[in-house]
Order: C-alpha cells, then sequence, then structure tokens
C-alpha cells in the first residue's frame, strides 16, 4: 500500500509547507509524522504503519473463530467473508492513521467489523434474522455510515450528495426490515426453525416488498452513476486520474450488489444465501482495491511534487514545473515586485493585480518566509477543490519564488530600460525631424521670403519704394534670425510647450475634429511625446478616413500605465481598409513595452487603445 | 491676368502677392488653405481663373494637400494653370513633381518651383510661361534626373550632349527662341535637335511632320513626360 514511501512524501511536504501556507488553505491537522518531533522508529512505540496490520490479523482472527463450525464444510463463504473484513478494517484504519481521513476510515472500519454478521445464520435463534438483515443491507453501511458520520462536511457540497445518503439507509436497511416481516426464513432459503418476527406470511406481499426493494436497489445504482460522472467532471486537474480507480470501481459495485440482490430477492431457488454472501463481498472488496488504488495513484501524483522540482529556478523552469505538476497548462506564477507591488510574469512582462483576478480563474497569494505576499497562483478554477495539493505546494512554490523572483524583476527591469532606450530614441528622431520641419517651414521660407522681396529693389521708381522694400527686408531678416535662435532651443516640440492637453486640442481643431477631450494633467515624462503623436496620428486618421462626428480622446495614468484611448463615431472598418499607419501604431507602441488594439466594426466607429507601461525619465 | 494663391506661411505669402502684384498680376484671392479657397471661389466672379499658386503642403495635414487642391482646382477650371510652389526637401520632391505632373487632369500649364530658388522674375517668366499652357520645372529636376540618366546610361547614347542640354531647357518650359539664345544656336539649329529627341522619345504617330494627330499639339509636353519618365522620375 505504498507504506513505503506514502508517509515520507507526503508527511514531508506537508510539515514543510505549514509555516508558509496561505490562510484561504485549510491547514493539515496537527502533525505526528516522522520529520515532526520524535524519529519515527522511537524505542517503545508502535510505528504507525504496523497498526493496520495488527487491526487486520485481530479482526481476521475474530471472523475466522466466529464461522469455526463450517470453516471446513463452507470454506470459499469463510475466507471470502474473513477477505473482506481484513480489507475493510486495513484500509480504513490506514486511512484513519496515514490520510488522516477519520470519518471515511471509521467507515470503512465498521464496515468490516460488521461483514462476519452475515455468517450468523450458522447460529440458531435469531442468527438467521440477524443475518438476512445484515447481508441485505451491510455492504450499503458503508456508504451510509460514511454519509451520516460526514454528514453537512463541506465534502458532500451538494444536496444531491446528502439526499443519496438517507435514501441509501431508507432503501437498502429499511426495505429489508419492513420484507422481513411478510416472509418465513424458509423462503429466502435460511432455516424454518429459526426465530423470526413474521407478522402475515403472505407470498403475495413479500413478492411485492420485493419488486419495490429491488427498483430501490436499481434507483441506488443509477443514482450513484450520476455522482460519480459528475464527480469526475468537477475533480481538480491534480485529482482526475487518482480518483478514477475509486469512481470505476464504485460503480461496478453499486451495479453489481445491486444486480445481485434483485436476482436474491427476486428468485431465491437461483442464488443460495451464502453465494449471495460470497458475490457480494467479492464487490465489496473491489470497491476496497479501488479506494486503495485511487490513494496509491495520489500518493505518486504527490510524489512528483518532489520528483519534479527544477534544479535551476528560472522563471520559465517554474512554470514549466507548475503546469507539470497542477496537470494545468493554464496555471503561471506572477511575481510580485517588490518595488511597485505590481505583478511581472515569467517574461519579465508587468500584469495588472485588478484585471488578472477579474478573471475566473482560481488563484491564491503565496507567501514568503517573512508572511509577506511575494507571488500569485493562477491556475484552473477547479483547483481550489483540491486544498491538499495546495497546501502541500504552497510552502515549495514559496520556496521557489524566493529564487525565481529576482530573475523576473531583472528581466522586467531591463524591459523597462530599453522601453525607455526606445523611447529616447524616438524624441530623438521626433525632434530631429521637427528640427528639419521647424527649418523648412520656418527660417527657410522666411528667407526665401525676403529674397523675394528683393526684387522689390528692381520694381522700385520713388524714394517711398525704397524705404519700403527696406523695411520689410529688415524684418524679414529680423524674423528669420528669432527663427534660428529658436531652432537652438528645446527639444519639446513648441506645440508641447503649454501641456499635452492645449496641444491635443489644438491638432483636433486644426483637423475640423469636434473632440470631447479627457487629457491627465499628470507629467507623463519622456513619453509625453510619443503620446502626443501618437493621438495626432490617430486623429489624422480619424479626419481623413472615418467621417466622424464627434471623437473622444483619453489620456489617463495611474502611475505605472499610461492608457490612451480614441474613440470616434464614424464608418469604422479599419482593419479592412487601408487605415494609415496602423501596423506603424501598434509598432511604436509595442516597442515602447505597450498594448496597442484597434477596434473597428463597419459602420460602428473606430475605437484606438493603447497602454504604455511609464518609463522613468 | 487673374491669380489665386494659397499658403499656409504668413511670412511668406505676402511677399509672394506683392511680387505678383508688382509685375502687373491680379491676385483675386489669396487664402491660407484650400477649403477657404473653394468657399471664396463663387464669389470670384464669372471671369476664368488663369493661374493658380499653391503651396505643396497645407493644412490640414501638410502632406501633399497643395496636389489634392490643384486637382480640384482643375476639375472646375480644365485650362487652369498650375504652379506647385514649394519647400526645398531633396528627397520627398521628386515624387510628389511626378504626381503633379502626370495626374492633374485637365490641360491647362503647369509648373513646380522651389520656392527658395525663386525670384521675383523667374516667378513672373514661369508664370506667364504657365499661362500659354507649358511645362515649367526647376532646373534642378532635369540636372538632377540629367546627371542620373547619365550615370545609368552611360554606354547608351541615345542623346548627344548637345540634345541633352536641349531637352533640359525644354523641361523647363523655354521656347525655341529662348533655347536658342541660351544654347547660343541658330533656330533651326534648335528645331533640328527638337526633332530628333521627339524622334527619339515619342511614337511616330505624334513625331512625325506628317502627322495629324491631335497630341502633335502636346508634342513639347508629351516629350518632357516622356522624358522624365525614361529618367525614372515620372512612374
Amino acid at each position: 500500500m505504498g507504506e513505503d514511501r506514502s508517509p515520507v512524501v507526503k508527511n514531508g511536504i506537508g510539515d514543510h509547507s505549514l509555516n508558509a501556507i496561505s490562510p484561504g488553505l485549510p491547514a493539515p491537522d496537527e502533525a505526528d509524522g516522522p520529520w515532526d518531533g520524535d524519529p519515527p522508529h522511537a524505542a517503545g512505540r508502535v510505528c504507525p504503519s504496523r497498526l493496520p496490520l495488527l487491526l487486520a490479523a485481530i479482526s481476521g482472527g475474530i471472523t475466522m473463530l466466529l464461522q469455526w463450525p463450517v470453516l471446513a464444510s463452507e470454506p470459499v463463504f469463510t475466507r471470502m467473508n474473513a477477505c473482506v473484513t481484513v480489507g475493510m478494517v486495513v484500509l480504513g484504519s490506514y486511512l484513519i492513521i496515514q490520510k488522516r481521513e477519520r470519518f471515511t476510515g471509521l467507515a470503512f472500519v465498521t464496515a468490516g467489523l460488521c461483514w462476519p454478521v452475515v455468517a450468523l445464520d450458522i447460529y440458531p435463534g435469531w442468527g438467521p434474522y440477524l443475518a438476512f438483515l445484515f447481508g441485505g443491507g451491510a455492504t450499503y453501511f458503508v456508504p451510509v455510515i460514511w454519509g451520516i458520520l460526514r454528514y453537512g462536511r463541506p465534502r458532500l457540497a451538494y444536496r444531491s450528495e446528502r439526499l443519496y445518503l438517507p435514501l441509501c439507509a431508507l432503501l437498502t436497511t429499511g426495505a429489508s426490515l419492513a420484507l422481513s416481516l411478510f416472509i418465513r426464513p424458509e423462503w429466502v432459503g435460511l432455516p424454518a426453525r429459526a426465530r423470526w418476527p413474521t407478522l402475515i406470511a403472505s407470498p403475495l406481499a413479500a413478492t411485492a416488498g420485493g419488486v419495490l426493494a429491488c427498483l430501490g436497489f436499481q434507483v441506488l445504482a443509477w443514482y450513484l452513476f450520476a455522482l460519480v460522472r459528475r464527480t469526475m467532471r468537477e475533480a481538480p486537474p491534480t485529482r482526475k486520474d487518482a480518483i478514477r480507480p475509486l469512481c470505476v470501481f464504485g460503480v461496478v459495485f453499486g451495479f453489481g450488489s445491486s444486480a445481485v440482490y434483485t436476482i436474491a430477492i427476486l428468485a431465491p431457488s437461483v442464488l443460495p444465501v451464502h453465494t449471495v454472501a460470497i458475490v457480494t463481498g467479492a464487490f465489496a472488496l473491489t470497491l476496497a482495491c479501488g479506494l486503495g488504488a485511487s490513494i496509491i495513484r495520489q500518493d505518486l501524483i504527490t510524489a512528483r511534487v518532489i520528483d519534479r522540482l527544477p534544479y535551476s529556478r528560472t522563471p520559465e523552469n517554474v512554470a514549466r514545473y507548475l503546469k507539470d505538476v497542477l496537470k494545468d497548462e493554464s496555471a503561471e506564477l506572477l511575481y510580485l515586485d517588490p518595488d511597485s507591488s505590481g505583478l511581472i510574469d515569467a517574461d519579465g512582462r508587468l500584469r495588472y493585480v485588478d484585471e488578472e483576478l477579474h478573471t475566473n480563474r482560481f488563484h491564491t497569494w503565496i507567501r514568503g518566509s517573512d508572511g509577506a505576499r511575494i507571488s500569485l497562483l493562477m491556475a484552473h478554477p477547479l483547483l481550489r477543490n483540491d486544498a491538499a495539493t495546495l497546501a502541500s505546494l504552497a510552502g515549495i512554490i514559496s520556496i521557489l519564488t524566493e529564487n525565481a523572483r529576482l530573475q523576473a524583476v531583472l528581466r522586467m527591469r531591463l524591459e523597462q530600460l530599453n522601453a525607455t532606450r526606445i523611447a529616447q530614441q524616438h524624441s530623438f528622431e521626433q525632434a530631429r525631424q521637427r528640427f528639419h520641419r521647424d527649418l523648412h517651414d520656418g527660417v527657410q521660407q522666411t528667407i526665401a521670403a525676403a529674397r523675394m522681396d528683393l526684387g522689390a529693389f528692381a520694381d522700385a521708381t520713388t524714394p517711398q519704394d525704397y524705404q519700403r522694400a527696406i523695411t520689410q527686408l529688415d524684418a524679414k531678416l529680423r524674423l528669420a534670425l528669432e527663427e534660428v535662435h529658436s531652432l537652438k532651443e528645446g527639444a519639446q516640440p513648441p506645440e508641447l510647450r503649454s501641456g499635452l492637453r492645449p496641444a491635443v486640442e489644438r491638432v483636433a481643431a486644426e483637423l475640423r475634429l469636434p473632440a470631447r477631450c479627457r487629457v491627465t494633467e499628470a507629467d507623463l515624462g519622456v513619453l509625453t511625446v510619443p503620446v502626443y503623436y501618437l493621438i495626432r496620428e490617430s486623429l489624422t486618421n480619424v479626419h481623413k478616413h472615418a467621417r466622424a462626428r464627434i471623437v473622444d480622446i483619453e489620456v489617463a495614468t495611474d502611475g505605472r500605465m499610461i492608457h490612451v484611448a480614441i474613440r470616434d463615431d464614424g464608418i469604422g472598418g479599419a482593419a479592412a481598409r487601408v487605415y494609415g499607419g496602423i501596423g506603424g501604431m501598434r509598432h511604436r507602441v509595442e516597442e515602447l513595452g505597450g498594448r496597442f488594439q484597434i477596434s473597428s466594426p463597419a459602420g460602428a466607429g473606430t475605437t484606438m487603445k493603447a497602454s504604455l507601461p511609464c518609463v522613468l525619465s | 491676368m487673374r491669380v489665386v494663391v494659397v499658403d499656409d506661411n504668413d511670412v511668406w505669402r505676402p511677399s509672394l502677392v506683392a511680387a505678383l502684384a508688382s509685375g502687373g498680376i491680379t491676385v483675386v484671392a489669396e487664402t491660407s488653405d484650400g477649403m477657404e479657397l473653394l468657399m471664396l471661389l463663387p464669389s470670384l466672379g464669372p471671369e476664368p481663373i488663369d493661374i493658380a499658386v499653391l503651396d505643396l503642403r497645407l493644412p490640414p495635414t501638410w502632406s501633399d494637400e497643395g496636389i489634392q487642391l490643384a486637382r480640384e482646382l482643375r476639375r472646375r477650371y480644365q485650362e487652369l494653370g498650375v504652379i506647385i510652389l514649394s519647400g526645398y526637401e531633396r528627397d520627398v520632391q521628386l515624387h510628389h513633381a511626378t504626381q503633379a505632373l502626370s495626374h492633374l487632369g485637365g490641360h491647362g500649364g503647369m509648373g513646380y518651383l522651389f520656392k527658395d530658388r525663386t525670384s521675383r522674375s523667374s516667378l513672373r517668366s514661369a508664370i506667364h510661361r504657365v499661362a500659354t499652357g507649358r511645362l515649367v520645372v526647376d532646373p534642378l529636376f532635369s540636372q538632377q534626373a540629367t546627371a542620373e540618366y547619365r550615370d545609368q546610361h552611360s554606354a547608351t547614347k541615345d542623346f548627344s550632349d548637345r540634345e541633352v542640354e536641349v531637352l533640359d531647357l525644354l523641361v523647363q518650359g523655354l521656347t525655341n527662341k529662348e533655347i536658342a539664345d541660351t544654347l547660343y544656336l541658330s533656330i533651326p539649329a534648335v528645331e533640328r535637335h527638337l526633332t530628333k529627341i521627339f524622334r527619339q522619345l515619342l511614337p511616330a504617330e505624334i513625331s512625325g511632320e506628317s502627322s495629324v494627330d491631335t497630341r502633335r499639339e502636346n508634342r513639347r509636353v508629351l516629350t518632357v513626360l516622356e522624358w522624365l519618365r525614361r529618367t525614372g522620375h515620372l512612374t
């Protein structure tokens, strides 16, 4: 039963993660595992893993002693009963001791200890009657007792699950109890002289009751099938493989035992009492085996948590490890930037807490050794049902985060530096272009105009003409000098000197676009220029193509991101048509580490959105 | 002569208007952008406009609104002469010039000049040449085009050096007499060169002396276009 491996792995991880577990997860019970306190084989103590064997030996012995009179004459019957008892008790005590599944374990132990009652028909008096009652229902006592003990616990989350248990109790024990009032023991193949609480010995009532009881068993079997299917569907990815054997054998058990009882009740002559007990016992054993297989599989799956631990803890390796261990391709770990308290993914890109938490995925904060949040684990929504795996992973992720976070932060810084560099490059390039434009539109034209005025001397005839020509020429040359001086100043475009908002409003006015501007007053630093040119290009596009009645211009910043949005109510369809330089705009935004979106359904206006991470000026 | 002027530079425009006015040219409208001019047009009276002097770059986007405006004006006045007067930018001008020369529509004269290479006298003479339906391109273009053509076709001897000189002057919109005066040739000599040039550059039905094709009237314009096309400045 994997006793050599599982306690070490399971308890080891469990204890390890205790100090770092996140508050949303239930902490495992106080551990008495081998790493906590005394070494496992301390003198004078029974090793926990030997207790199930001891219990099995005792219960097996009792069962064999109980069946002593027929031990030789009915070998299959007696051995099967002993096997079922031993199997159930071993499994139940293992669950209690190693898995801390106290209630489930107790249910199996109880069912195992009750099982030998089916052999009581070899004794006179009330023996056959008890054997009849238990033989009909003992297999179902397992879920009944289990269910009643655990009733209302979070594991039985659905009303249908809670309904299944009383229904089980009613249909199994209730049916055999009621049926016993209308039959004689010899009708079901029991000794005729046995004590029996018959009220009315009516074959008709007995047949009717039998049919009802059989229907009840069918209902239980199909109900169980439906529950199992739902459990499989809703199982977290980490558990799916592990619970499969239990589910399969559970369904086999449900249909198998209900079939046996149906035959036994409707045609008692076909199946003798002991044969019924043997077959149902076999089905009960398969259920126990299914559970055992599930436990082993779960242990093996849990063992991967350690087994696949990456040696080099880069953000990529950690991401791959989590996807692997959680069996979930959408799983990812986002590192908390200690400085900005933003989130960073494995590629060093910034993410936003609000956006991430709004998705429907499961998330849990991972805490460092000092208890502060250091990362955010995002995974499949069903993973929230697997508290055990999460608890065992929390500590490991905490350690992995401490290692990988530095690299992720470094990457993010590098990306930011790169973005800053490109932003500066842009602003240099734009300054150069602006210089050329100013030169061309300003001083060059002024001098050309002066040259044109020079011709006035040739046309002049009176001294007044000469005087006027000289005055004009002088004014132009002075203006040219001023323009040369202003060329030497300022890297910022002159229109931005009074701020982004007036500049944007001026562009809109020049393009004759009715605009609603909501532009932040915050200083956008070196990004002001690229943001301004982005808006100007976008508005030029609107002017040229959109035929809009109104344009909404929005620039906002939260200190970490700058959000730009330009919406118009024009003809849309920008993606379909050639829409001036959209590719270039996207390229420039992405170069700055930002994101660029355009949505332009035909006839419904165009919305351009860009978000740029703020960079250090 | 009735002229409209569109230029957004408030320093240059008054100088330009003054230069035209002092040469006896009537400026019937001066505006700083094309929309304004188009709105003014109905109020300018029934007589046709002879020449539009337009800046290449105009509001609102300062790209090639001048050419767009010229196209619109040509649609309204088929015979209108257009002069695009632009600031000098070496890289992009050829593109705009070829656009202007090849796709304007209508059949008036056409000029493409640079503000800082134009004086009062050269501007006036260009205006008069364009008004008679001729093509005037800044000599810089033809010089540049010729230089490039020679670099690329050094092996082929389609034209003699003298013929290239004649072509250059033809591109600048000079008449036969002006070409003859500039190169110190006799007029018949210039005509001989031109005939050879036409034959080289134009299809036989247009270039031949006996041709009755109506396009024969436009031989000079077609030759300039073909020359610019061959030198890669017209696509």
